[in-house]
């Protein structure tokens, strides 16, 4: 639904994709009739009771809001951020399920559902870490070495999202066979049924000797990791 | 060898072409004085002069500049390049595109020009932060990834614009839809308007030059034309003007 118009650059034809939420101010150009309109995330109460707002705070505190734009009508919009590279992602292709940081998030068609979710919460099945406190313990520094903060949006659905990465988004497939073990700075995003969970290379013997690289992400499980050719943060 | 590990030298470098295989450093083959934004210049062989368009310019050069460029905005911004030799320019890191004019007229922001040939006239646009060359000869401009061109009727996010050719009449367009609305006048009073609701409305015909949107890094020539229409001001206005400061300020903190 999103088409590439160059690296840094994607394009989506309304009538055909559907409303897209887009990050606000991510609008380059468009031609047609579209209308933009100030976007609530769903789940957060909606509407313009006290509800809303109570979500608004929630979103706020925990670091994974950004305002978005809804933009519907009849016309092709062009979308592209303070020249960071943009890469299209087919949810459907990839199990229909996303995790994503909210400030990574270009654009998405409206339909799919979005959810902030707790990083803490993700293991799940406790990926090799050992579940319970310190598992989720150990989630929660994985979240703040990447920068993700404590919760991340989870995207669950069959349309199309569009990612920021600084210079550029690669793909790394995830098999049961095979962990892939990530720069914490360089990941962006990840796909399918995926744990994360920080391994730490050092030890007491070595603190303040690491090379720089004594952090890394695992990421097991069965789906996609994507991940950024730079340790810039958004 | 591959163009990344060519070692360039006066003879190989292109004349008033991109360098090989990258589209971020452009060469100039000076031969004739040229129009360069200060500190594009990366690289030359030759000699070469660069002098300030405020003060040191001497006879021909001056008459030159004092009938090409009526910009009194941007003659801090500016300095002319003579001599011979091969000049190299780059613009952080963004891509860098010619462009031939005819006898024609192109607006362009006037952070995104990069260099031009004193055959073209620079006049400063009435939209701030932009400006006009009319005439024939060569620019260079740079741009955030790759320039778009689009035929209007377009309308564009004016942080995503470069330019536009020919006359395109461009005009504010605000979505009065939902500025009207409940929480968006509420946005509206304590200043949060970066959205969408603001745009460039391009009709007519023409071409519309559009880049991946950038951060604004140097806003110096809007400070400039802000404080050029500073001076008509009545005491009320400042005073209202002041207190949108203050609270923009207070927002940065």
């Amino acid at each position: 639904m999103f088409t590439a118009v160059n690296s840094k650059v994607v394009s989506v034809n309304l009538a055909q994709s559907g409303p897209i939420v887009a990050r606000r101010g991510a609008m380059l150009f468009y031609t047609g009739q579209v209308y933009f309109e100030p976007h609530q995330v769903p789940g957060g109460g909606g509407g313009m009771g006290g509800g809303m707002m109570g979500g608004m705070a929630g979103r706020m505190l925990s670091g994974e809001h950004e305002a978005t734009m809804l933009a519907q009508g009849n016309g092709v919009v062009h979308y592209g951020f303070r020249g960071i590279e943009a890469t299209v992602v087919n949810l459907g292709s990839v199990g229909g399920q996303m995790r994503v940081e909210a400030s990574r998030l270009l654009a998405r068609t409206a339909d799919i559902q979005a959810s902030i979710v707790s990083v803490a919460s993700s293991g799940g099945q406790g990926g090799g870490g050992g579940g319970g406190l310190f598992g989720s313990l150990r989630n929660a520094a994985a979240g703040a070495m990447t920068g993700q903060g404590m919760f991340t949006t989870q995207l669950m659905g069959a349309g199309s999202v569009v990612v920021l990465g600084h210079g550029g988004i690669f793909e790394l497939p995830v098999n049961p066979g095979g962990a892939v073990l990530v720069d914490p700075q360089a990941f962006v995003a990840s796909a399918g049924q995926v744990n994360s969970t920080l391994k730490s290379a050092m030890s007491w013997r070595n603190v303040g000797r690491g090379g720089g690289e004594s952090m890394q992400l695992e990421c097991t499980g069965q789906g996609v990791v994507y991940v950024q050719a730079s340790e810039q943060k958004m | 060898m591959s163009v990344y590990n060519t070692v360039w030298n006066p003879h190989t470098l292109p004349s008033d072409d991109n360098i090989e295989g990258n589209k971020y450093a452009y060469c100039i083959d000076l031969t004739q004085p040229w129009f360069m934004s200060k500190g594009a210049m990366i690289a030359y062989y030759g000699q070469m002069r660069f002098t300030a368009l405020t003060h040191g310019l001497q006879g021909g050069l001056l008459q030159m500049v004092a009938q090409q460029f009526s910009a009194p905005l941007y003659l801090a911004d500016f300095v002319v390049a003579e001599g011979q030799g091969k000049l190299v320019i780059g613009d952080r890191g963004y891509d860098i595109n010619s462009y031939d004019l005819d006898d024609g007229n192109l607006t362009i922001r006037s952070a995104n020009l990069l260099g031009f040939q004193p055959t073209l006239s620079m006049n400063q646009s009435i939209v701030p932060g932009f400006v006009t060359l009319i005439g024939s000869g060569k620019f260079l401009a740079s741009s955030s990834g790759p320039v778009m061109f689009i035929e209007p009727p377009v309308r564009v996010d004016p942080e995503a614009l470069v330019g536009w050719a020919d006359c395109p009449s461009p005009s504010h367009h605000y979505d009065e839809a939902w500025v009207n609305g409940f929480i968006a006048a509420a946005g509206r009073r304590m200043g949060i308007n970066s959205g969408e609701e603001r745009q460039f409305d391009f009709t007519g015909a023409g071409t519309v030059l559009v880049q991946s949107s950038e951060k604004v890094i140097n806003d110096s020539s809007i400070v400039r034309s802000i404080q050029g229409q500073l001076a008509g001001l009545s005491a009320p206005g400042l005073q209202q003007i002041n207190q949108q400061i203050n609270m923009q300020l207070g927002q940065h903190q």
